[in-house]
């Protein structure tokens, strides 16, 4: 029977080296529990690497009713959302593509606008280039997805959850971790949503 | 544990074959116990021995003809009485076409033969949901995984129709049960490998395929759906519903 053992109890990435791009709250939460399953985990471009997580600084959104918004912060919320993992990735794909088994994840928001941002346009840039390169990668065994996470504890939207809470970091950790082993070698391209069933469309 | 699911009970449908079959071998070696349900109780008996003798949980296999009427209620009396409960539910069974019909739906295709295949890919399935439904509730935990289809209408197929009506239907569900911590998530699976589909296409015809128009250039196995549904069944996956998966090594085009 081709059931892998282990499944269940181990992720199987012991000696695995990720590269996590991130400075939050939840860029450290996700390589600790990274490190917890004995992966290497190095926040610059490693020839070893064979598992890339962009993780947006600031990933709230910058709300608000006006359309009246300087050009700079146009560039600065797509150069964060948008060029910087575009960036992290280009860096990062030739030793990624050298390896078996390569994963990229990249953790995204909404674009479900409640308001007006910026930031729907930067985070739909990112998931349709997401998306594009996966066909890039055709024959390299390297799968390429999104985790779309929900809103935290404190935010406004939370009473909007329908789950009734606000996203915990295990919430993530937990699909982060499944994403990189080998258990998920055929989801590729996805955007997968962990809002507590907040978004209003289906992914 | 990673995917804890020891202990947790299921009814899987289309589990004599291709995935609900794949979903049935992880589900027993997670120490699921699991009543598998299909048509041809024969093949479900077989592949329970070999499941077993892998050290897999024993299932209980149960013979039910979803076309029949009456086919949700009585699946579900079954499996209450043979597990005492039902805390997950994969809706596996479906297909993208009726054996004996033509590749490509033409406009005249029988309107009765429409209905058929809305009744298997998502009456059915509905019916089946809101029967294990009210005692998820109560028990505040509860997993449904309807595998659907990819929501790509590539050409007119009685396939999408019903499927693109299980994403829509359940979307909406999700909202309404996620306070008493039931999920309802789909999984849309590209070509996977099945009785199906090497009935549908010849070997040539699905290797082209892959290199042509999957990025990882290869079909899926049952097995690797098998582990998504196994994450999302779990408590580790609590905060996850109302979504569609694809497990299709990239074919859908669309991005979001």
């Amino acid at each position: 029977m081709p059931f892998r053992d282990g499944f269940g109890k181990t992720w199987g990435l012991k000696g695995k080296v990720a590269s996590v791009f991130g400075n939050n709250e939840l860029a450290r939460s996700v390589s600790e529990a990274l490190r917890k399953e004995g992966i290497n985990v190095v926040d610059e471009c490693n020839p070893q690497t064979s598992i890339l997580i962009t993780i947006p600084s600031d990933m709230n959104q910058t709300k608000t009713n006006s359309l009246d918004i300087s050009p700079d912060c146009w560039s600065t919320r797509m150069r964060d959302l948008f060029e910087n993992p575009r960036q992290i990735t280009q860096q990062n794909l030739p030793s990624i593509k050298g390896r078996k088994n390569g994963r990229i994840i990249h953790l995204i928001g909404s674009f479900e606008p409640n308001k007006f941002s910026v930031d729907y346009a930067a985070w739909g840039a990112t998931a349709a280039w997401a998306k594009s390169i996966t066909r890039a990668l055709d024959g390299f065994d390297t799968t390429v997805n999104m985790i779309q996470s929900g809103v935290s504890f404190g935010d406004p939207l939370m009473e909007k959850v329908p789950m009734g809470r606000g996203c915990r970091v295990t919430d993530i950790t937990n699909l982060v971790l499944f994403l990189c082993s080998d258990y998920s070698s055929y989801i590729n391209g996805a955007i997968i949503p962990v809002d507590g069933g907040l978004s209003r469309f289906w992914r | 544990m990673r995917v804890s699911l020891a202990g947790k009970r299921a009814i899987i449908t289309g589990a004599s074959q291709g995935i609900g079959r794949g979903v049935f071998e992880v589900f027993a070696q997670l120490g699921v116990r699991c009543v598998t349900a299909a048509r041809r109780k024969n093949i479900l008996e077989e592949h329970s021995k070999e499941v077993i003798a892998m050290g897999g949980i024993a299932p209980v296999p149960i013979e039910v003809d979803l076309f029949e009427a009456g086919a949700a209620s009585y699946l579900f009396e079954q499996a209450q009485g043979a597990l005492g409960g039902v805390d997950i539910l994969v809706n596996a069974a479906g297909r993208s076409k009726a054996p004996d019909a033509p590749r490509q739906t033409p406009f005249h295709h029988p309107s009765e033969l429409w209905e058929k295949e809305l009744h298997l890919n998502y009456v059915v399935l509905r019916e089946l949901t809101f029967a294990v439904l009210p005692s998820m509730q109560a028990r505040k935990f509860g997993r449904v995984i309807n595998v659907t289809g990819k929501s790509e209408p590539e050409k007119l197929s009685t396939a999408n129709p019903p499927k693109a009506a299980v994403h829509a239907w359940s979307k909406g569900l999700s909202r309404s049960i996620a306070p008493d911590g039931v999920t309802i998530n789909q999984i849309s699976p590209g070509k996977i490998v099945s009785e199906q589909i090497l009935a549908n296409y010849s070997a040539q015809e699905l290797e082209a395929y892959g290199k042509k128009d999957i990025p990882l250039g290869r079909l899926g196995t049952p097995q690797e759906l098998g582990y998504l549904a196994a994450f999302l069944a779990s408590p580790e996956a609590g905060y996850i519903t109302g979504a569609v998966i694809p497990v299709d090594g990239g074919m859908k085009r669309y991005a979001f």
